[in-house]
């Protein structure tokens, strides 16, 4: 029966009370006579009893809702109900005139910043990636590797068939490539992101088209045309609607491509932004020019993560045997690398949410000042409500729903600014290669849209509580007696608005010196040498489709023509022709050298392998530091290496003529010169770049023309490029540089840029809160200026007699401003001080994301300081001002 | 609402604005049969059910809830009171509380009565063919 009365609680407590015993009697009376009609019968009366309780509870609470309204309505009410309070609530709110316009405005802000930064660190970090049962796709990771390498590595066609033989670890293993493409549209060419992916794809990751049909095996074997899977918006665009474009085909560069399925919007595999993917045979013609497929395996249920990782490992050798591999071959499998966060990247969300909340409850502080002030502007109003009958629990429910119609406002801006902000946030801040290491969407989805409730209800209760217990506790007596309202003001009142003001003060100085910090951080990074000279240097790089450009004579032709142009180009003062330092690495990754044919080190290396001439040692400002440059017939087999390359393996003895080969090559090569370490990693705490491996090779006269496949599709999928490195005089040049670029081969894409900025992009991460943190920042410092001069101008009102007397017995107006700038500066100083406090805590924690800065760091914390003073400053001044003209004798006289 | 020739429903239904203010709605099956048990004399809650279950042959189940949510609002139209356990019931228990129908009640079990009266004569006069039912009453 205890049970029974527990479910009572759903009446309303005036109806339990009243029948509450009578009902549980009954109960007791027919539950026993359901007992002894069988175990069915008792089970339905219970059924059936719940179900009444609950329909009891819902109608009595209704009836009564309606009928206050009714009463309400009809003028003949004694106790007003929800739709008087609303009513009221609605008037005061409307009172406020432009200040709730501040408030809403202000919490708007706040709220959509919040959920703006969820919605990203939700898509980032806590939303499982939209396929089934993510925790079972794997990816191959090298033996050796560091344990935060994502999983995911290439496996040629002979490894995939055996892996996809060891059927008591794995459901399934398939592969993809990634590749973009052209759509031929009349005469436009619209690039396209496209997958590869082997038919089974789509079924390992648990997902389906949703119109058509998914790819099947023999979709992978035809040469004369793709069979492709689409995503909903391309169907959209370029056949109006997505039923539309089951069975049709799209012209490609790479041949047609015919359309049997079409993927739901929110789709994305295996990053942001493929739109297209298209059944691949591992040995058929698309993989042709690549080492391999990246693969991903879902485990058979019921193996562990680690049973299969130490299986795969045991069996790696034997794998490779069998695929008729020369090297060895010892991999093991990791959680795949799909989304995977890379552990740096939760901090930075984390931080990025607490910057975000820090805001949020800055804007809450604001409100609760200015509430409390407008709540003790009223205090007379509500001590004649309550003089007048009103009780105090109404009051306080009109105050509680006055400030629910302005978080449900602020609530319903944000929404409106999150999208806004959402639009901006993928378009311009978020960058790109953030935006690439998520299968998520970035969107306010139902998650980010609850969080923003969440964050507007928990703001509305914490900035309400305050001045709901303050209505509680209007003394009625006092404040009827009191002759001047700013008596009243001066109570608890000023006191809870100083401690807030306080809180804002810091809060705005914890986030301003965190943004400075992280400004520095930045500045830092791009001060960095780099080891080469990187100013106004850029980089021209066209991708080129293989049905167009696909012997190396093509692209030497066109490389040729480019560099000529460029010469030509009035403020270009050198041109060569390679890739930039900061991309283009031709091999990397898990490398191992074996040097003078010693066994090799055990530990694998990134290497940067570069096929350049030897102006491009010039036109970069990379020295040589020993040893000669390349000449013009330079063998394959010399080389030049980075004095880092040379120092790990050949320690202070001569590297010239020393020998090294790769361990999974044959070929010997050569030192015959050491060149000037690159620094284009990102650096170390201490804000120095390490150097990189870096070996450098003589570029090759093309090989003789070969005679052209007859027949056979020239389409391999494999993309060439050709890239060209200029030094301008000026950065504007860039501009003149791409448009004759444009110029040359105006069909294809090409890509121009300085390298400072593709180095700069690196530090996509740091920038990004920078912007964020930044903006953030100086928002808090508006925000905590408006709240210092709300609580100065009360100050100044509240006192108006006691300034007035001061002035009478001989104060003179500075030292009324002075009395005014200190009780300012009081606050300021507690305030900054709590703040830097807090900033270099928040440093420390997040030590690992700085680079070149110390957590304390007295630069920024001496510029936040200047700033609020300068703030402090600015909102004491009219306050100050307004006490300073004050007239003793017209006040005292009043 | 239109005017019936004849028909007890007359008084009411012909004045719809009336209706309304006399007898708000239909009554539900429920209410009807938990007033109707409480015509002869007052009973508590266990009484009500076990009469309408006997009366209606378990066709109306009334459980603890679906009860007093009609009961209490059966209190608030004071259509029904409180009573203490009359010295004569049969089963008389001091720890129940018994509800007895006031003369609002009555009128109301009345009015209720009337309108499916009405309901049934006008249905029949429909089903039936002509003059056999007229000659039937």
């Amino acid at each position: 029966m205890r049970l029974y009365g527990a479910m009572l609680r759903v009446l309303p407590r005036d109806l339990r009370e009243r029948h509450g015993r009578q009902m549980a009697m009954l109960f007791a009376d027919l539950r026993a006579e359901a007992r002894s009609a069988g175990f069915a019968r008792s089970v339905a009366l219970w059924m059936a009893e719940v179900a009444g309780l609950v329909r009891f509870g819902m109608r009595a609470r209704w009836r009564r809702f309606a009928g206050r309204n009714r009463l309400r309505a009809s003028g003949s009410g004694s106790g007003p109900g929800w739709g008087h309070d609303l009513y009221w609530a609605w008037r005061n709110v409307r009172a406020r005139g432009g200040r709730a316009v501040l408030i809403v405005g202000l919490l708007a802000i706040a709220l959509a910043a919040n959920t703006l930064v969820f919605a990203v660190a939700d898509s980032m970090l806590f939303r499982k990636l939209p396929f089934s049962e993510t925790e079972r796709l794997v990816g191959f990771v090298g033996q050796n590797a560091k344990p935060d390498t994502p999983a995911g590595m290439m496996v040629a066609a002979a490894l995939l068939d055996e892996w996809r033989r060891q059927i008591d670890i794995f459901e399934g293993v398939e592969t993809y490539l990634t590749k973009t493409m052209f759509l031929s549209d009349g005469g436009a060419h619209e690039t396209v992101a496209v997958a590869d992916v082997t038919p089974g794809m789509m079924s390992l990751l648990g997902v389906k088209p949703r119109w058509g049909r998914p790819l099947e095996v023999e979709d992978a074997s035809y040469t004369d045309a793709g069979v492709v899977l689409i995503a909903e918006s391309l169907a959209r665009t370029r056949f109006g609607a997505p039923e539309a474009a089951v069975g049709q085909t799209l012209s490609s560069t790479a041949g047609p491509l015919v359309v049997v399925g079409v993927m739901p919007e929110h789709f994305r595999f295996p990053a942001q932004h493929q739109r297209i993917w298209r059944a691949l045979d591992p040995r058929g013609p698309l993989t042709a020019n690549f080492g391999g497929t990246w693969a991903i395996a879902r485990l058979r249920e019921g193996v562990t993560m680690e049973s299969a990782a130490a299986a795969v490992a045991q069996r790696s050798a034997a794998v490779g045997e069998a695929a008729g591999r020369r090297t060895p071959y010892a991999v093991t499998v990791a959680p795949h690398g799909l989304g995977l966060v890379r552990p740096g990247d939760s901090r930075l969300y984390w931080l990025l949410l607490g910057a975000a909340m820090c805001l949020l409850a800055i804007a809450c502080a604001n409100v609760t000042s200015v509430e409390t002030a407008g709540a003790m502007a009223r205090a007379r109003t509500s001590a004649v409500q309550l003089a007048l009958g009103a009780s105090r629990s109404t009051l306080a429910r009109v105050t509680l729903l006055e400030g629910a119609m302005l978080f449900g406002l602020a609530a319903a801006g944000a929404v409106v600014t999150a999208y806004g902000g959402m639009q901006l946030m993928t378009a311009k801040l978020l960058p790109a290669a953030l935006r690439g290491r998520t299968a998520n969407p970035f969107d306010l989805d139902q998650r980010a849209l609850g969080f923003m409730v969440l964050a507007a209800a928990a703001a509305w209760l914490l900035t309400m509580t305050p001045i709901v217990l303050r209505t509680y506790r209007v003394d009625l007596l006092g404040l009827l007696k009191l002759e001047d309202r700013s008596s009243a003001a001066s109570a608890g009142g000023a006191r809870l608005r100083r401690a807030l003001t306080l809180i804002e003060v810091a809060l705005a100085v914890l986030l301003a010196t965190s943004a400075l910090l992280w400004a520095r951080s930045y500045g830092t990074l791009l001060g960095a040498d780099k080891g080469f000279e990187s100013r106004n240097i850029a980089s021209i790089t066209y991708t080129l489709p293989p049905e167009f450009y696909d012997t190396v004579q093509e692209k030497r032709a066109l490389e040729r023509i480019l560099l000529e142009k460029l010469a030509a180009m009035p403020g270009v003062t050198a041109v060569a022709a390679g890739s930039p330092p900061t991309g283009g690495l031709e091999r990397y990754g898990d490398v191992r050298v074996l040097v003078d044919d010693r066994p090799a080190a055990a530990e694998g290396i990134s290497l940067g392998l570069r096929h350049v001439d030897a102006d491009y040692f010039s036109v970069l400002g990379i020295p040589l530091l020993r040893g000669r440059m390349f000449s013009p017939t330079e063998p394959p087999t010399n080389a030049i290496v980075s004095e880092a390359f040379a120092r790990r393996y050949w320690g202070h003895a001569d590297p010239l003529g020393r020998t090294f080969r790769q361990s999974d090559s044959h070929q010997v090569t050569t030192v015959i010169g050491v060149a000037g370490d690159l620094r284009i990693r990102p650096p170390d705490m201490q804000g120095v770049p390490p150097p990189s491996l870096d070996v450098y090779f003589a570029r090759q006269p093309p090989p003789p023309p070969q005679p052209q496949r007859p027949g056979g599709r020239r389409n391999t999928g494999g993309w060439g490029s050709v890239s060209v490195m200029a030094r301008f005089d000026s950065p504007e040049r860039v501009k003149q540089a791409r448009q004759i670029a444009v110029a040359i081969e105006p069909r294809f894409e090409v890509a121009v840029g300085l390298v400072d900025d593709q180095y700069a992009e690196q530090f996509s991460q740091v920038l990004l809160v920078t912007r964020i943190v930044g903006a953030f920042g100086m928002l808090a410092l508006l925000v905590a200026m408006l709240g210092l001069y709300g609580v100065l101008a009360l100050l100044v009102t509240a006192r108006r007699r006691e300034i007035g007397i001061r002035m009478a017995l001989g104060a003179g107006r500075a030292d009324i401003r002075r009395l005014v700038v200190s009780s300012s500066f009081r606050l300021v100083r507690a305030g900054a001080a709590l703040g830097a406090a807090g900033a270099v805590a928040v440093a420390r924690a997040s030590a690992s994301l700085l680079y070149g800065v110390k957590a304390a760091d007295p630069v920024a914390l001496g510029i936040v300081m200047l700033i609020a003073v300068v703030t402090a400053l600015l909102a004491t001044w009219r306050p100050a001002e307004q006490a300073a003209a004050i007239d003793p004798s017209t006040l005292l006289r009043s | 609402m239109g005017v019936t020739r004849d028909g007890p429903g007359l008084r009411i239904y012909t004045v719809s604005r009336y209706k309304s203010a006399v007898q708000p709605k239909p009554l539900s099956p429920q209410v009807f049969q938990i007033l109707l048990s409480l015509t002869d004399a007052p009973r508590h809650g266990y009484a009500i059910i076990a009469d309408v279950r006997e009366r209606t042959g378990g066709a109306i189940q009334l459980t603890a809830s679906t009860l007093y949510d009609a009961l209490a609002r059966l209190l608030d139209e004071s259509w029904l009171k409180e009573v203490d356990a009359p010295a004569d019931a049969p089963d008389r228990d001091e720890r129940r509380r018994y509800y007895h129908l006031t003369a609002a009640g009555r009128r109301a079990l009345e009015n209720e009565t009337s309108r499916l009266e009405w309901m049934l004569s006008t249905a029949r006069g429909k089903l039936q063919p002509a003059g056999r039912g007229r000659r039937g009453r």
